[in-house]
């Protein structure tokens, strides 16, 4: 009988141990994959930004507005090839009174030209473009309210008055970007005549791309110093690092799921160490046996090792298809629906990790019991009585 | 006499007890501490709110932050009912004006946070007597100073004792002290001179907010029935710990529902955690009990015994998690508060409802795990159990 064949069997000699330390191991790492793909979700936004692009908003917070005229002067900044002001509200259906989605007004050219990342066909951008009227809506959105090309729509705004109609002329899919999921895009123009007066011509924030990647920095500082003397004072970052300082405000939750995901660790280890030292215990008496027709001392550690690394694995494995299924299938949707999260997907980085997390605490657990057996005198086993 | 030969049945088999006890602690560890952060957050917001104080606010604003007074609505309401007079018959109210200010952290530049600055009056101290300065001194009326919370003290460029900061170009704001006030969200703030604030935030003849205080909690009605009677003057009043609780969000809610999402998970862990360790114990034992049968215990006191026996575990491991749970109020836990959408800096308070529940939860889980093989023990033929 080969070593391996030897490991199996004792893994399995008692089914129920064994089977229930898999679905426990299975269980607490599908556990430690959802927030650790929660935070994935979140950085690989980060990276996925555009690295071209500089961001500038009001230095008071969301609650001020930028002038109009702002957008025109960024674009005149140089080093920056063209800028889009946006007039951001959140926009709802009527009727719907508590799903809200991003919209922003924006003038439609050069708009169109910078975010390569909202994917749609060319005649569909034309026909946005071309009317003042028209919206250019997220594919999530167009099917949630089962908006078809053409239709007529009405919107209200949750901090505006009044009401506007628009068309879909344009049904877009986000390539890498979370934020454009489910959003709208109008005119400008349009919507800044519908608002009462005192609201008018103002810009929430405004988008420049810039020619060189790495100039980011300098000529955010440079339109910060353009504005210092004005009324409205801005401040600039580049569009990665705005990304990051909006994930940051859920700094300190993402941190504490952190934590727990290692508590979560802790516990598996703990769970394969016992179940192991249990099973080495028992079967002192065949230990001392192996050792006394021969095996050595690194034979037993092998048997212990492997045995240990069979049940982590398999029970891995078994929690990232558990994972898969109950976070992907059942989990992510409803979060979407009920809390309008992102959808969570579990990146092949972090089902790596788990198994791999898996493989490392099987080893660890096994490290004990497994030195233990070496220094163990054969009289003394054989003498065991479980 | 059969509970003594549990607790040295556990004792016997220490390393796995240990381990599996540890697993409940931290079961326990993670119920009560978000338990408790969630009852933090909630305090933290409504400390900041008096039942006895009264908010004006424009009508229809959400928040202090959109809200925008003329200055003479500062006459009117001083000439309203059930304000609190002293002794030289004057009110005790103040107009301030509220904004966010984006600030870099003073760790990393590239890290921003939205805080809420107050452009305060010199009366602000008497104002809100639960505030204390805990360094420096109070900002000279007029000039072009401000004080900052205990929770941003330190943490943003410019926010420390003696440092400076800029609202609009070329006027910096010295810094010149620190105020707490026993953890609530105004902690969190920058609180600057009325006159440099207003100016610098081009709020020039306008107020966010009034608040005052009312001669008692019940004085409140007559006080917003004289001012919201005319639709046209565009006034909203609150109770301040109501406009609090109000603005404290969903973020307590977010906590404690995660806390419970995870809690549940370990609880899953640790009953198959300790169902395993029972079962090898009641295998490992089954001669002891298969001699205990024979000399005439019972099914029903084995299963007793080691009913008693998971229990005991999982009480240990529970009050071992409560213990390090209560050593989370060490820690600091900065979070925006979605209302608001400024960044407040949290506290863990203990919550005797939240640590009872989790203890009570360890029992269940160590029941729960310890029902099946203790089953089984009870079960076991005398003969059987002794023979091989």
């Amino acid at each position: 009988m080969r070593l391996s064949q030897l490991v199996l069997r004792n893994a399995v000699r008692s089914p129920l141990r064994a089977s229930m330390t898999v679905l426990t191991v299975a269980i607490l790492l599908a556990a430690f994959v959802f927030p650790s793909a929660l935070l994935e979700a979140q950085l690989v936004q980060v990276r996925d930004s555009p690295n071209n692009r500089v961001v500038t908003q009001p230095k008071l917070g969301w609650g001020v507005l930028l002038p109009a005229r702002y957008g025109d002067e960024i674009r005149a900044t140089p080093g920056v090839n063209t800028a889009v002001g946006s007039r951001w509200t959140g926009f709802k259906v009527p009727g719907k009174d508590d799903y809200f989605f991003a919209a922003f007004a924006v003038d439609p050219g050069p708009m169109i030209a910078m975010h390569h990342e909202l994917v749609a066909p060319r005649e569909q951008k034309q026909a946005f473009l071309a009317n003042d009227r028209g919206a250019l809506v997220s594919v999530d959105l167009a099917q949630k309210f089962g908006w078809k090309l053409g239709d007529r729509v009405i919107f209200q705004s949750r901090e505006l008055p009044g009401e506007w109609a628009f068309d879909i002329d344009c049904i877009y899919q986000a390539v890498g970007g979370e934020w454009a999921k489910r959003s709208v895009w109008v005119h400008y123009a349009y919507f800044n005549l519908n608002l009462p007066a005192d609201a008018r011509d103002q810009l929430s924030f405004v988008s420049a791309e810039i020619h060189e990647p790495n100039q980011g920095g300098r000529i955010a500082k440079a339109i910060d110093l353009h504005f210092d003397a004005s009324p409205v004072r801005t401040l600039s970052m580049e569009d990665r690092v705005q990304t990051a300082a909006l994930i940051g405000r859920f700094g300190a939750v993402l941190t504490a799921l952190e934590v727990v995901s290692y508590l979560i660790l802790f516990v598996v280890l703990s769970i394969l160490s016992n179940t192991l030292s249990m099973n080495v215990r028992e079967r002192g008496r065949e230990f001392g046996m192996l050792r006394a027709i021969g095996f050595g001392p690194g034979h037993l550690a092998v048997l212990v090792l492997g045995e240990s690394v069979l049940l982590g694995l398999v029970g891995s494995l078994v929690g990232v298809g558990l994972s898969y299924l109950v976070i992907e299938r059942v989990l992510s949707p409803f979060l979407q629906e009920a809390l309008q999260f992102p959808a969570v997907e579990i990146p092949l980085r972090v089902a790596f990790s788990a198994v791999a997390a898996g493989a490392i605490l099987a080893v660890l657990a096994a490290g004990l019991p497994a030195l233990r057996l070496m220094r163990l005198e054969v009289r003394e086993a054989l003498g065991q009585v479980t | 006499m059969l509970l003594t030969y549990g607790l040295r049945s556990l004792w016997a088999r220490r390393t796995t007890t240990l381990a599996t006890a540890i697993g409940i602690s931290l079961l326990v560890l993670v119920l009560a501490a978000s338990g408790m952060l969630a009852r933090g957050m909630r305090e933290t917001m409504s400390s900041a709110g008096r039942p006895d104080y009264a908010l004006v606010l424009q009508q229809n604003q959400w928040s202090e932050q959109g809200s925008h007074l003329p200055q003479a609505v500062l006459g009117q309401v001083a000439s309203a009912p059930g304000l609190k007079r002293d002794a030289a018959g004057q009110p005790l109210l103040a107009g301030e004006t509220v904004s966010h200010l984006v600030m870099a952290s003073a760790r990393d530049a590239e890290r921003f946070s939205t805080l809420q600055i107050r452009g305060v009056t010199a009366n602000v101290l008497s104002l809100r007597p639960s505030v204390r300065l805990s360094a420096g001194r109070a900002i000279a009326p007029g000039t072009a100073e401000a004080i900052v919370g205990r929770g941003v003290a330190g943490r943003f460029e410019g926010l420390s004792l003696g440092g400076s900061f800029e609202i609009a170009a070329g006027r910096p704001i010295t810094v010149v002290g620190v105020f707490e006030s026993g953890g609530s969200a105004y902690e969190s703030e920058i609180w600057a001179d009325f006159d440099t604030a207003r100016s610098s935030l081009a709020m020039e003849g306008v107020v966010s907010s009034i608040t005052a205080q009312l001669e008692s909690e019940a004085a409140l009605d007559g006080f917003a029935e004289l001012l919201t009677r005319d639709k046209q003057t565009g006034l909203a009043v609150e109770r301040e710990s109501g406009y609090y609780a109000r603005v404290s969000g969903g973020a307590a809610d977010v906590i404690a529902t995660l806390g419970v999402a995870e809690a549940a998970i370990f609880s899953l862990g640790a009953i198959f955690g300790t169902m395993i360790v029972f079962y090898g114990s009641v295998t490992q034992r089954r001669h002891e009990i298969g001699v205990l049968r024979a000399l005439g215990f019972r099914g029903r006191s084995i299963l007793a015994t080691l009913l008693g026996e998971a229990l005991a575990l999982s009480l240990a491991g529970g009050v071992f998690g409560i213990g390090l749970a209560l050593l989370t109020p060490l820690l600091d836990f900065n979070m925006i508060n979605f209302a608001t959408d400024q960044e407040v800096a949290f506290h863990f308070k203990p919550d005797s409802k939240a640590l009872l529940l989790s203890l009570g939860l360890a029992s269940v889980v160590g029941l729960l795990g310890g029902l099946l093989p203790a089953l089984r023990a009870a079960r076991l033929q005398p003969v059987q159990a002794m023979r091989d």
